[in-house]
């Protein structure tokens, strides 16, 4: 191979561009305070004043969607404005706790902040108006609206939040909000399965992450966040701070399923199509991402932690991208891929050094954000025209309609990491960020095991984006049968009409765009137009430090690749629904389709353990100490029996008792005086 | 030596004994009439109530005193607590008298002379016993204490004996047993505190309740005064003193024993104050006897209360029990012991007079024989809403259980002089003790709940007006206790 040069990301980036001086209406209060109470607001109106009309909580759900993502949007400009481009905000001013702990519940917005922010918003603008043609005759839509806009809410206040308290409480928002959107169709029983499983495995890593900001908020005796960097980072590594960072790993591993917790979020898959394009795009999954890369200064000086990470994060990339391989079902493909690539972005926070910073997992965040968005609500509307999301039932999906065809395609190339879409150069970014810890720390364990990890991963990405590609495109049955059918050198009039393929496709762009409504099938769209040209967002020159892009590196991933897609193809080539899975042995799939049984593995472990222990306790407070409550009961009444019995029903035992009590009494006063 | 009258101040008292008088005079110029004697009897408690009230104004340290002698020391002296321990007296027998109107006022069979001995007689027994009750808080020296406690008590006795002539004859039979049991009870009781009276003579060479009397000996004194405490106890139907307490009550007729659980009551508490307050010099002690005395009557109280079957004898164990309540703040001598039992047995005799007036009210509604059983009052809720909720209130008051919170308050103040004086084991019987007595009075309230039995029985007929209006005065007074809860007097 020859040797290729480096190629430095600021060459790739943009040249900076004076903007216009606008003119720029002092707003009441920030972009960051409308972007939260806007969703917020919309959550509660959602709730509480639409009363019975869904048309009413689709304006107010979609209204406060437009607010926040123009307000992120006004933020960006105003950013460009600022001097030095960090805009910190109060909210609604310190909480009164004491000299022994500073409140201040502030937000702070920096560059990568707010493209984060811009994204979520959009996300989930775009969500909104899904939602409102997905769940029109859904007698929940309301609370879903409105769900959907608290959850948003939740999500733009950690983004935003420069205060550990404020990002409890999104977290926490998100948790509970996941729960609801995810079981939303609460009759179902997987879906109060799917719900409540992930409620409680996100909430049993939560200890972790509730401790570990306690440990830090109380250590610094503040919970403002760039404090707590700034009096932890002056103080270097210490055990304390390595205990709390560790903590905080495992809170984030649960929230972003990363093993062991990973098996909530394929299940998740319960909750309706827009659901999981929020929870799996921009927000719930990818929040520790962002918490992480807010107190990085601190994972980075604490190594077990990063270790840690490290490891969780790579063991969740390789694993979760061959699980998503053997799917039979293509949410849960999409499922277990997001649990890859949000692995991905921690893994590189863990490889990441204090020279390169972690925006490259921001980055990365922001692409899967437009990518993968894009492909659950594509995947929702195929779903819809097919009637489910199974393998076998999308089969030719992006042929019969092929106005599904570009954003099925360009989702899937994004996904697989190649140029020139928004994957592509998120991917670059996390590559050189991981090489770069590799340089720094002189072939440091973690950068390496992270290097070769996202190595290993991306062929094994290009495969089962290239198997899901092959499914959905598979000709149809009636090209099939004009292939079949092929007529010999006949002339013919050249009819354009009377081509049954013809035919066939003008019907599926019919009745697809049919099925869907205009505002859902524009926000499919805005999101495939980012997923094509998003890449110019991570171009920007507001990204934090520089890394160097690899040639020699880039072209040996991108040729393993091709490699791997190309052997995917051959492996469908035999198969009837050109399905490479089904090379797969049964017994396998099957396996692979339940999460390598990390249900079983969930119940032996903690669920069986904690039951036996919740029925000793029940036992013990039953049987011993309720049994001494039950006995003073009946001691009670045994002794008013005998009291009863005995007590004088004539005047003279009467007066004998009188005599007796004299009696005591005198004694008493006898021995007293 | 001069003595300074002062009959203003005396007017409590003055008041029904000059309606007793009255009554029977009246009785002399035109006999045979029914009605002006009970109407005079209850002017005279009017009287007497209105002479009190002026008393509940008194600051600390004031009092208003009668029958003064010239160094200061007063035969009779009145202040803020024995002032609305006399209120609470006199509108307690005022209610008594308007239970037992009908029953006093009707005549006898064939429209002949009246069944229940004569009215103008009960009425007179009744002025007479209230108008001892009302001496004993304000007595200043031993003989006033021992005169006005026996002109409390035996008039008690006959109107226990004299019941109507109409019941059955064993029905009366039972009546003078109760009657002969109070009464027995009652001598041997005046007994004890004669001997105590003597022992307070001879350890501080006076009669008078001084307060800084020079003690001579004071193990005498601690000695008399436990037989004083023991002679009272019978009174306030503290254990073992308390065997007359439900032989009487469930002989008697309803009104008489609502006297009994009610106003004789505050003559127990009353002497009992007079008593703890002389004491003053070894202020401090725990007077063991009486803490003793407390614990005893508060364990078996409820426990017996707990398996009563009749809501009778119920109120009967359980004013045994709310007696050691009442004792329970005197076991640690102070004023503000003294006036925490004089607030707890306010609310304690305000929420008994309710329930005896809503029995009085269930019997009347209620056509069976045995309508004071529990088992009789199943699902009173449903049948007569208006009846069963001011019961439960007062049920729930003498438990101390919110919403009842007069009942609370009382309880937590009662409570305060023992945790005050560290008197642990004492606390803890008496937690022990509220958590029994919720046993007791949320088994009546849940009887109350229950669902109606489905037999139907012959239409009840009407509550009598001045019931209703007895229940809604006596409900509005724990209703506005709960809303405002005043603590100690």
């Amino acid at each position: 191979m020859p040797d290729l040069p480096d190629v430095p990301w600021s060459d790739l980036q943009l040249p900076s561009l004076p903007l216009p001086e606008l003119p720029a209406p002092d707003l009441w209060g920030s972009p960051a305070h409308w972007a939260v109470l806007a969703t917020l607001l919309a959550a509660l109106a959602g709730l509480g004043v639409t009363g019975r009309s869904n048309r009413l909580a689709a304006w107010v759900g979609v209204g406060g969607g437009l607010v926040a993502f123009l307000a992120t949007c006004w933020q960006l400009y105003t950013l460009t404005q600022i001097e030095g481009a960090r805009r910190g905000v109060g909210t609604i001013g310190a909480l009164p706790l004491g000299d022994e702990l500073d409140v201040p519940l502030r937000l702070l917005v920096t560059w990568p902040v707010a493209i984060v922010a811009f994204t979520v918003a959009a996300v989930a603008l775009v969500v909104q108006g899904y939602a409102r043609w997905y769940l029109w005759y859904d007698p929940r839509y309301r609370p879903f609206a409105a769900t959907v806009s608290l959850f948003t809410s939740a999500m733009l206040l950690l983004v935003l939040s420069d205060d550990l308290l404020l990002t409890l409480v999104g977290w926490e928002v998100m948790g509970w909000c996941s729960y609801l959107l995810i079981g939303h169709q609460s009759t179902r029983a997987a879906a109060t399965r799917a719900a409540s499983k992930a409620l409680l495995v996100t909430r049993t890593a939560d200890i972790g992450f509730v401790l570990g900001l306690v440990v830090l908020a109380s250590g610094a005796g503040t919970t403002r966040t760039s404090d707590v960097v700034a009096h932890w980072g002056a103080a270097g590594t210490s055990p304390t701070l390595t205990v709390a960072m560790t903590l905080l790993v495992v809170g984030v591993a649960g929230k972003s399923a990363l093993f062991p917790f990973q098996d909530w979020l394929p299940d998740a898959m319960e909750g309706p199509t827009p659901a999981s394009a929020l929870i799996h795009a921009a927000t719930m999954v990818a929040a520790g991402t962002v918490v992480l890369a807010q107190l990085f200064p601190l994972l980075a000086v604490s190594g077990p932690a990063r270790l840690l990470l490290a490891v969780l994060a790579c063991t969740t990339m390789i694993g979760a991208a061959v699980l998503a391989f053997a799917q039979g079902d293509l949410k849960r493909l999409l499922a277990w891929s997001t649990v890859s690539q949000v692995a991905l972005m921690l893994a590189v926070l863990a490889a990441a050094t204090m020279g390169t910073g972690p925006d490259a997992a921001l980055q990365h965040l922001v692409a899967h954000a437009w990518f993968k968005a894009l492909l659950f609500l594509t995947t929702g509307w195929l779903g819809v025209l097919v009637g489910g999301t199974a393998m076998a039932l999308m089969a030719s999906g992006a042929r019969r309609y092929r106005v599904l065809r570009h954003r099925f395609g360009w989702g899937l190339l994004a996904l697989a990491g190649v140029p020139p879409f928004v994957g592509f150069f998120s991917k670059e970014a996390v590559l050189g960020t991981a090489e770069a810890g590799t340089a720094a720390t002189d072939g440091g364990l973690v950068p390496v095991l992270v290097l070769a990890s996202v190595g290993a991963t991306a062929p094994l990405t290009a495969a089962y984006c290239m198997r899901a590609w092959l499914v959905l495109s598979r000709p149809t049955a009636v090209q099939g049968h004009a292939r079949l059918y092929e007529p010999g050198p006949v002339e013919r009039i050249d009819d354009f009409f009377d081509e049954p393929q013809v035919v066939q496709e003008a019907e599926g762009v019919e009745r697809a765009e049919a099925a869907i409504s205009s505002s859902a099938r524009m926000g499919t769209s805005a999101l495939m137009l980012m997923t094509l040209f998003g890449g110019i967002l991570l171009l920007l020159p507001v990204w934090g430090p520089q890394v160097h892009v690899d040639l020699q590196l880039l072209v040996a991933t991108l040729l393993l690749m091709v490699v791997s897609a190309l052997l995917v193809r051959l492996a469908a080539g035999g198969v009837r629904t050109r399905d490479a899975a089904a090379r797969i042995p049964a017994g396998v799939s099957l396996a692979a389709e339940r999460g390598l049984h990390a249900d079983l593995a969930y119940r032996a472990v903690v669920a069986t353990p904690v039951l036996a222990l919740a029925r000793a306790v029940a036992w013990f407070d039953d049987q011993v100490l309720d049994s001494w409550v039950r006995g003073a009961g009946l001691g009670a009444r045994l002794l008013g029996r005998a009291g009863d019995l005995t007590s004088p029903r004539r005047a003279t035992p009467a007066l004998a008792l009188v005599l007796v009590g004299m009696l005591v009494l005198g004694a008493i006063g006898v021995v007293t005086a | 030596m001069s003595l300074e009258l002062g009959l203003v101040s005396v007017l409590p008292v003055l008041a029904p004994v000059a309606a007793a008088v009255l009554v029977l005079l009246l009785d002399v110029a035109v006999p045979g009439r029914r009605e002006p004697h009970l109407v005079l009897g209850a002017g005279g408690l009017v009287a007497g109530l209105l002479g009190a009230l002026p008393g509940l104004g008194l600051g600390a340290g004031e009092a208003r005193s009668a029958l003064c002698l010239p160094g200061g020391w007063c035969a009779y002296r009145a202040d803020h607590l024995v002032s609305a321990l006399q209120v609470c007296a006199l509108g307690a027998a005022l209610v008594v008298l308007v239970l037992t109107w009908r029953d006093w006022a009707a005549p006898g069979p064939d429209g002949g002379p009246e069944g229940t001995g004569r009215a103008p007689v009960v009425t007179a027994l009744l002025l007479a016993a209230t108008a001892g009750v009302v001496a004993v808080p304000a007595s200043g020296d031993l003989g006033s204490l021992l005169v006005s406690l026996e002109l409390a008590t035996l008039p008690t006795v006959a109107l226990v004996a004299l019941v109507r002539t109409t019941w059955a004859a064993d029905r009366r039979a039972r009546a003078v047993d109760g009657a002969v049991s109070l009464l027995t009870t009652s001598l041997v009781s005046f007994g004890l505190l004669a001997l105590g009276a003597a022992l307070w003579v001879a350890a501080t060479g006076s009669t008078r309740f001084d307060g800084r009397a020079q003690v001579d000996h004071p193990q005498l004194i601690v000695l008399a005064a436990v037989l004083l405490v023991a002679g009272l106890a019978f009174k306030v139907s503290a254990v073992p003193f308390h065997a007359w307490t439900p032989i009487t009550y469930a002989a008697a007729p309803l009104p008489v024993t609502a006297y009994l659980a009610t106003v004789s009551k505050v003559a127990a508490l009353g002497g009992l104050v007079v008593v703890v307050r002389a004491l003053g010099p070894v202020d401090g002690a725990t007077l063991v006897a009486v803490a003793v005395l407390a614990a005893a009557s508060m364990t078996v109280g409820n426990l017996v209360a707990l398996v009563q079957q009749d809501t009778v004898r119920l109120l009967a164990w359980s004013t045994i029990a709310q007696a050691g309540w009442v004792l329970l703040p005197l076991a640690s001598l102070s004023a503000q012991a003294a006036s925490a039992a004089g607030s707890y047995l306010v609310v304690y005799v305000t929420a008994t007079v309710l329930a005896f007036v809503v029995l009085t009210a269930v019997v009347a509604v209620s056509p069976s024989a045995r309508a004071t059983s529990l088992e009789s009052q199943r699902g009173l809720l449903r049948t007569h809403p208006l009846l069963a909720l001011p019961l439960a209130l007062a049920l729930l008051t003498l438990a101390g259980l919110p919403p009842a919170v007069a009942g609370v308050v009382a309880k937590i103040v009662a409570l305060r002089p023992v945790l005050g004086d560290d008197t642990w084991w004492l606390a803890l019987v008496a937690a022990v003790n509220i958590a029994l007595g919720l046993a007791v009075y949320l088994r009546w309230v849940a009887v109350l709940l229950a669902p109606t039995p489905t037999e139907a029985g012959p239409p009840p007929s009407r509550v009598p007006a001045r019931l209703w209006a007895l229940t809604g005065v006596l409900t509005a007074l724990l209703v506005v206790g709960s809303v405002l809860p005043v603590g100690a007097l």
